[in-house]
C-alpha cells in the first residue's frame, strides 16, 4: 500500500499498475440507514507505460476486489469515461474480467450508462457482495441513484 | 427478487451527476499524475543540459 489508499503491483512484463480507492460516501447521503462504505476503484499503468495483454492483470484486480469485499459492508463504483474514446471497450473488458474470474454467487454488479454535458459519456458499475445482508437495500439504492441521474434531460 | 419502484427525482439526479462529474475530473487528474511520474523518471535519465550544449 502506498500513501492514501493506493496500491501497486508489477506484471511479468515489468509494467507497474497502480490501484486507487477513493471514498465516495457523498453518494450515500440520502441513505443514512444503510451502514456502508462506498469507494471508487480505479487502476492504470504507471509512468506512461503501454499496457501489454496479460491475463494475470485481470486475475490480480479481481482478487484485489474480492479481498476488499471480505469486509461485507463495502460497495465499489467503477467508472469509464469518453476522454480516450475507449470507455465502452474498457467497460466491456472489465465486465468480462469479473465474469471470468468471479463466482457469480460472490459478487453482484449493477451496470449503468450516463450522458453528461458536452458529449461526456460514462459507463460504470456498482459492485458489492452477492451475499451482503443488505443486498436488496443496496440494489434499490444504486438503482435509484442511476434512475435519478438518468431522469435528467 | 424485484426492486421497489423508484420515482425519478431530477433534483437528486443533478446532485449525483455533479458527484460523477467530480469523479471523472479527479480520475483524469490521477491518470495524468501517473504520466507525470514518467516525466520525472525521464528527466532523471536524460542527458544533463550542459552536455547537450
Amino acid at each position: 500500500m502506498l500513501e492514501d489508499d493506493s496500491y501497486v503491483f508489477i506484471t511479468e512484463n515489468q509494467i507497474t499498475y497502480e490501484i486507487r480507492l477513493e471514498s465516495r460516501k457523498e453518494l450515500l447521503e440520502d441513505y443514512p440507514s444503510v451502514n456502508l462504505t462506498l469507494v471508487e476503484l480505479a487502476f492504470a499503468p504507471r509512468e506512461n507505460q503501454k499496457p501489454v495483454a496479460d491475463s494475470k492483470i485481470a486475475t490480480t484486480i479481481v482478487e484485489f476486489i474480492k479481498e476488499y469485499f471480505e469486509n461485507q459492508q463495502k460497495v465499489m463504483v467503477v467508472i469509464y469515461e469518453t476522454l480516450d474514446g475507449k470507455h465502452l471497450a474498457k467497460s466491456l473488458l472489465f465486465n468480462k474480467w469479473l465474469t471470468k474470474n468471479n463466482d457469480q454467487t460472490f459478487m453482484a454488479k449493477v451496470n449503468f450508462s450516463l450522458r453528461m454535458h458536452e458529449g461526456l459519456e460514462v459507463k460504470g458499475l456498482f459492485l458489492f457482495r452477492a451475499d451482503h445482508p443488505q443486498h436488496q437495500e443496496i440494489l434499490e439504492m444504486v438503482s435509484a441513484i442511476v434512475t435519478d441521474m438518468q431522469s435528467l434531460k | 427478487m424485484e426492486t421497489k419502484k423508484h420515482i425519478p427525482n431530477p433534483e437528486r439526479g443533478r446532485y449525483y451527476m455533479k458527484i460523477f462529474e467530480k469523479m471523472v475530473m479527479e480520475k483524469r487528474a490521477w491518470e495524468e499524475s501517473l504520466k507525470t511520474k514518467d516525466m520525472k523518471a525521464l528527466l532523471k535519465k536524460s542527458v544533463p543540459f550542459e552536455r547537450i550544449i
